[in-house]
């Protein structure tokens, strides 16, 4: 008796145990479709000057000239211009009035042509090392030479202390874009960059710095075009079970 | 024969516990769909299960769904459903993504 005893525990605990392994729960990936936030098919797009805060970083470039460029260059047929008419300091205090959620009047741009005002706030900032310093996990920003991975005899408190040899470049990059006819903000989106500068005491980095941020902008500027077009996103959900 | 007696009630107990028969295969079935990128189906199996009882996990999956299939409004209704019957970390990190996700 005591041994069926015995047995019947061991399978009470079995099923106990695969019970909990059965409802695990799980991560999934999910694929959703985006709707384009605007339409900038053949439209006009008028792009205020960016608001660049800076603190510990200077630049030897025209980041707004840098980024219409770039926005030039798009697939929609969208023309960029820039305020002309007004000074510098009004098209920029502009901008910022966007930023800040109000709405100026537009009249004054003389944007007779326009059909969309982007304004852009760009925050460049830098550490002394990277995030991976803070946990064991790997950093998909380390992407610039190592790819993230330790050396192969390398161990962990080495790689950990190598993070200390490193910059962090990071760029928070806000859009408003702002439709004149509909009169609404259809796109007010932040996304934030970072590019890990591995053993920076042995590199320039003042020209490594400029090249990490223009790479950033880089992207940002890609990544408010595609915010315009029906586009895949991958989201990260758990399934419960 | 007690002790049998006695297993048979811990065991029907912890299978009832684990879930309501239907529901646990519908969801089972709505995970492989979902993981298949097959959203729509998988909201087919899902609401089937919801019919049959409230249950926290099938209110998240099939906000998980409308959020893949782009409802929002759906989702969210479905996140605060789920958070009313049971407020668990998992459900709580996905509800915090759902809102923090710009579209």
């Amino acid at each position: 008796m005591r041994i069926s005893g015995k047995i019947s525990l061991s399978i009470l605990l079995l099923f106990s145990l695969s019970a909990c392994l059965l409802t695990r729960d799980e991560n999934v990936r999910l694929r959703a479709r985006r709707e384009p936030l605007a339409d900038l098919t053949r439209k006009t797009l008028l792009v205020l000057p960016s608001v660049v805060h800076s603190p510990d970083f200077q630049l030897n470039r025209d980041l707004t000239q840098y980024l219409n460029t770039l926005l030039n260059e798009n697939e929609y047929g969208t023309a960029v211009i820039t305020p002309a008419g007004v000074t510098e300091a009004a098209a920029r205090e502009t901008a910022t009035l966007f930023l800040d959620g109000k709405t100026p009047d537009v009249e004054l741009l003389h944007n007779a042509l326009a059909d969309f005002i982007l304004s852009v706030q760009m925050d460049l900032l830098y550490e002394y090392y990277s995030t991976y310093s803070g946990d064991d996990g790997l950093n998909p920003a380390y992407s610039v030479e190592r790819g993230g991975a330790p050396g192969l005899y390398e161990t962990p408190t080495e790689w950990k202390n190598r993070s200390f040899d490193d910059l962090s470049f990071q760029l928070k990059a806000r859009f408003v874009l702002y439709d004149i006819h509909s009169k609404k903000r259809v796109i007010d989106k932040t996304e934030t960059y970072e590019l890990i500068l591995e053993d920076y005491r042995m590199k320039n980095v003042s020209s490594e710095g400029e090249r990490a941020f223009l790479t950033m902008i880089q992207q940002a500027s890609s990544d408010f075009l595609s915010w315009c077009r029906e586009r895949d996103v991958e989201l990260e959900r758990i399934y419960l079970k | 024969m007690k002790e049998i007696f006695t297993l048979l009630i811990v065991f029907s107990f912890i299978t009832g516990c684990v879930s309501t028969p239907g529901i646990k295969e519908y969801n089972e079935y709505a995970f492989d769909l979902v993981k298949g990128e097959l959203y729509n189906e998988a909201l087919f199996y899902l609401l089937k299960a919801d019919s049959l009882a409230p249950d926290y996990r099938i209110k998240n999956n099939i906000a998980l769904c409308y959020e893949a299939l782009g409802d929002r409004t759906k989702a969210q209704e479905y996140y605060q459903e789920a958070l009313k019957l049971r407020e668990i970390k998992p459900l709580k990190d996905n509800y915090a993504d759902f809102r923090k996700d710009q579209p």
